[in-house]
């Protein structure tokens, strides 16, 4: 039974270390159909909101900032604490430019018995909106 | 159609892992028949078959006066899609980013 519970993926990036970290440090800058562009961003509580005009609101917090080598932040569906990936960017400055490794975990964190329907619920709007994303970047190629 | 974090989720247990490995050895089985290879408690294994049911990993049925327990596959199968997908999307993700980076004058409004 071998399901991970994380994923890693990684990049290597011709460009300068503070470039690379300028972009990478944005929260949701990966969030869009196929161009990275800018977000509205506002403070709710204690999450921060990122609004994209296209694929609507996603609910996050920064955990651990340091420049220019790591950033992590926790990603709530539909602004409840009930589903919450972390996806994590390490830096790291290797022959031919910049190498990104992004690992995002937490896909087992589940809540076992009230708010698993909420869990469900929030589920549904986090895959759908990834299905919209997959279905407008597939299509635009 | 199940989650598959709720797939994700019943795996995260050793113990439940090793239920549903002993479910799968058996074919079908009831609960008190696990309870006779396990030395965890029979209300710990009714939990653990409980949460492999709502995943959807394991389906019971009726035979006489025993439930009995056999996997099914087809939402592990989809959990591994699943994150398939979404290391597909980073691998998107990362191109994109490599482009912006190494493309100084645009792809960024900056």
């Amino acid at each position: 039974m071998s399901v991970p519970n994380s994923i890693e993926r990684e990049i290597i990036i011709n460009a300068p270390l503070e470039r690379v970290w300028d972009l990478v440090s944005v929260p949701g800058w990966f969030i869009n159909t196929g161009t990275i562009r800018e977000h509205r961003l506002e403070e709710r509580g204690d999450k921060l909101i990122v609004i994209d005009e296209e694929l609507g609101e996603f609910a996050m917090r920064v955990e651990k900032v340091e420049p220019p080598h790591y950033m992590s932040s926790r990603w709530y569906a539909n602004h409840v604490e009930t589903s919450d990936n972390l996806v994590e960017f390490h830096l790291d400055e290797v022959e031919g430019g910049v190498r990104v490794r992004v690992v995002e975990s937490g896909f087992a964190t589940m809540p076992e018995d009230a708010r698993e329907q909420a869990y469900r619920d929030n589920l549904h709007g986090w895959e759908s909106e990834l299905a919209v994303a997959k279905a407008r970047l597939e299509g635009s190629r | 159609m199940t989650e598959p974090t709720l797939v994700f989720a019943a795996l995260a247990d050793p113990s439940r892992c090793r239920v549903l490995e002993l479910i799968a050895q058996h074919g079908s089985v009831s609960a008190s028949e696990l309870a006779g290879e396990l030395t965890i408690s029979r209300q710990a294994i009714l939990k653990h078959l409980k949460i492999l049911d709502h995943s959807g990993l394991v389906a019971s049925h009726r035979e006489g006066r025993l439930v009995v327990f056999s996997v099914t596959p087809v939402p592990l199968r989809e959990a591994a899609a699943w994150l398939a997908d979404r290391a597909a999307m980073w691998d998107r993700q990362l191109r994109l980013l490599k482009h912006a980076a190494e493309s100084p004058d645009e792809e960024t409004d900056r």
